[in-house]
């Protein structure tokens, strides 16, 4: 029994010894089975907790290392002269920029990639290889052309990016510089006409959104949020062909006659659109080095300057709209010189002798302007002066434009008063006097000026008396005639009018000697006229200096040029020769 | 019943799926396009304002005049040598 027990207890003990065996495996399956199921739902938890609640904020931080929103440049409006010549162009640029962390480059291929950029290794090195350990940007080079950029890319360099821009070339160069003006190298207007429409030729660059890589390349353009609004074109009043003769003839006389600086301006009359505007010295705004000095000035609107004769003809505008004297009235003017408050008014040591009104203007006598200015109502001269638009802007826009200089004070002396009857004590600009000339060539109206094309023609004011104005063209006429001081102005075939002037400069404590301005003024053809064109010169050396003798052959050979261009025929015959 | 409506409801969601996978394809591969054509449209772009320059540069009077003076012997017409033709309008249509 003992051994039936024992035979029985042993499989008995073995069978529990197994089964001990086997619950134990379970247990261990169980408890791995379990850890492997905690595990699963750990993770399952930890995906749900990033995919649900997470979700949000993580997708934020992933576009925020992705997702950017780049600019998309507008092109910038393109500026043509009246025929759609263009003047200013923006064209595609390629701009190298690195950044530091990423760059890397052999030896080879740094040489390779200077050559190319056209800058030193000691530039390369100081904005990339040895720069700051955090700077993630620098510019390698801006304005490269396309080419050049594509050449660059070829090279592989990581760390070498390129950010498409636009440059603004002007293909007239100096004849236009200071008229169009120029862009800074981000496109925007810094002078000129580049600023004063820059909000118009700018436009609104346009935002995309795209995915970037790592180092800053764009991947893939994910959708555009703004379309750019190009900027938009401006067509001036300029011809660019008058432009050129204008700069050709002033260049050749600030040149001949050793001035300082010339300026001319070219104006229809009819439309008060500026024909040419050029001032000299000028600049290349394509490549602009030096120092940034007076040849960047657009003269004739921004210097001011005391006119002398050629004002002459407002102050006998004055004195015709007084109703005291017509053409025909005897002046006095001997003994050619006139004592007025301890002062001398001279008439350049010629003794005109008893001469008509109109003679005053033809032989510019300072003694005979005087003693009609006198004889004129308070106020009379400057009201008249304030009508043609003097000591106030014109509608020209043009940034830094000068207003020109009036006294307002309400008493004035007799020999101030009969200075600023003769051109003194009063600044202006070659703008402004053109504009002036153009109101009594267009007998009497006023039209604004403007340097923009106009489509249709403007109406204008009735400044002046139609009738006095006509007059004061006959009188003007008798000036280019022979005996009178602007005979060189004279075009063969077309009636000129105009004004000469030689004026003194002030200086400290005084007129200068041997410092004119030298001028003349004048349109043409005189009874219908088509154009007003105003001379400056600056300073001239030579030993001829006088307005007549300098700005009036300036005058006709623009005139002249300008009159063959806008094909205006000569007055007169209408016969075939 | 209302197993019939969950039929259809599951057949929907299957089927706006696709039509959402469909659709963001054929978005990315429209900003494709549209890219190309900017690509395009940009090269387009710097062709013209290099032929408008092209052609500034060649029409200036600068050019004209050294081409006329130097290469074809040209010189400006003084006052004396211009004459003026005028053409009656039957003519000159």
């Amino acid at each position: 029994m003992s051994r039936k027990t024992k035979q029985t207890r042993r499989p008995k003990n073995r069978r529990g010894a197994q089964e001990v065996e086997f619950s134990s495996t379970v247990w261990r399956f169980r408890v791995v089975k379990i850890f492997i199921l905690i595990g699963f739902l750990v993770v399952i938890g930890r995906l749900a907790q990033l995919g649900i609640g997470q979700a949000t904020f993580l997708q934020k931080q992933s576009d925020a290392r992705s997702i950017r929103v780049i600019k998309t440049p507008a092109v910038r409006g393109m500026i043509t002269d009246r025929n759609n010549q263009p003047l200013a162009v923006s064209t595609v640029v390629m701009s190298a920029w690195s950044n530091p962390k990423v760059f890397h480059a052999t030896r080879n291929t740094q040489k390779k990639l200077i050559k190319l950029l056209d800058i030193s290794q000691k530039t390369l090195d100081r904005r990339v290889i040895h720069a700051p350990q955090n700077r993630q940007f620098a510019w390698l080079k801006r304005s490269l052309p396309p080419d050049v950029a594509y050449d660059i890319k070829a090279l592989h360099i990581p760390g070498v990016f390129f950010q498409r821009e636009y440059h603004r070339f002007y293909p007239q160069g100096p004849i236009t510089a200071q008229l169009v003006g120029i862009t800074n190298i981000d496109q925007q207007g810094q002078e000129g006409l580049e600023l004063a429409y820059n909000k118009w030729l700018s436009g609104v660059p346009g935002k995309q959104r795209v995915i970037k890589d790592r180092r800053g390349d764009v991947i893939m353009p994910l959708e555009e949020i703004e379309k750019p609004e190009q900027g938009q074109p401006l067509s001036l009043s300029i011809d660019y062909r008058i432009q050129y003769l204008s700069f050709q003839a002033l260049q050749q006389a600030v040149k001949k006659y050793q001035a300082a600086s010339g300026s001319i301006v070219v104006l229809n009359p009819k439309t008060g659109e500026v024909l040419a505007m050029a001032s000299f010295p000028s600049y290349n705004p394509n490549n602009r080095v030096g120092r940034h000095d007076g040849r960047y000035r657009n003269r004739a609107v921004t210097d001011v300057f005391e006119p002398g004769s050629t004002m002459k003809v407002f102050s006998l505008m004055a004195g015709l709209e007084s109703g005291k004297f017509t053409p025909e009235t005897k002046i006095d003017t001997n003994p050619g010189r006139m004592k007025l408050d301890g002062h001398t008014i001279l008439d350049e040591h010629v003794n005109h002798g008893v001469i008509t009104f109109s003679e005053v203007l033809q032989k510019s006598s300072n003694v005979g302007v005087a003693k009609v200015i006198l004889k004129l109502s308070e106020g009379k001269l400057m009201q008249t002066l304030g009508r043609f638009g003097f000591g106030a802007r014109t509608q020209s826009n043009f940034p830094g434009e000068a207003s020109g200089f009036m006294s307002p004070k309400s008493h004035w002396g007799d020999f101030e008063l009969a200075t600023l009857g003769f051109g003194y004590a009063i600044t202006t600009t070659p703008l402004q006097l053109a504009h002036a000339y153009g109101v009594i060539a267009n007998h009497g109206k006023d039209i604004p000026v403007t340097m923009l094309k106009r489509g249709n023609e403007v109406e204008g004011f009735q400044t002046v008396d139609r009738r006095l104005a006509d007059q004061m063209i006959h009188m003007l006429e008798s000036v280019v005639e022979p005996g009178g001081t602007g005979w060189r102005a004279a075009i063969p075939g077309y009636k000129v009018a105009g004004k000469t002037a030689t004026a003194q400069i002030a200086g400290n404590g005084g007129y200068l000697r041997h410092s004119y301005n030298s001028s003349f003024v004048g349109f043409v053809p005189s009874e219908n006229a088509r154009l007003v064109v105003s001379v400056v010169l600056n300073k001239p050396k030579s030993k001829a200096y006088f307005g007549g003798l300098i700005a009036a052959p300036v005058f006709a050979q623009v005139a002249r040029g300008a009159l063959r261009i806008l094909n205006i025929p000569p007055e007169g015959s209408h016969e075939v020769k | 019943m209302e197993r019939t409506i969950a039929a259809v409801l599951v057949v929907m969601v299957f089927l706006s799926a696709v039509a959402v996978i469909y659709v963001k394809d054929l978005n990315r591969r429209m900003v494709t396009d549209n890219q190309d054509a900017d690509d395009k449209w940009q090269q387009l772009e710097l062709k013209h304002s290099q032929l408008l320059l092209e052609r500034a540069a060649l029409t200036s009077p600068v050019e004209v005049q050294n081409i006329a003076q130097a290469q074809l012997g040209m010189h400006q017409p003084g006052p004396t040598e211009i004459k003026i033709v005028y053409v009656q309008e039957d003519q000159a249509n």
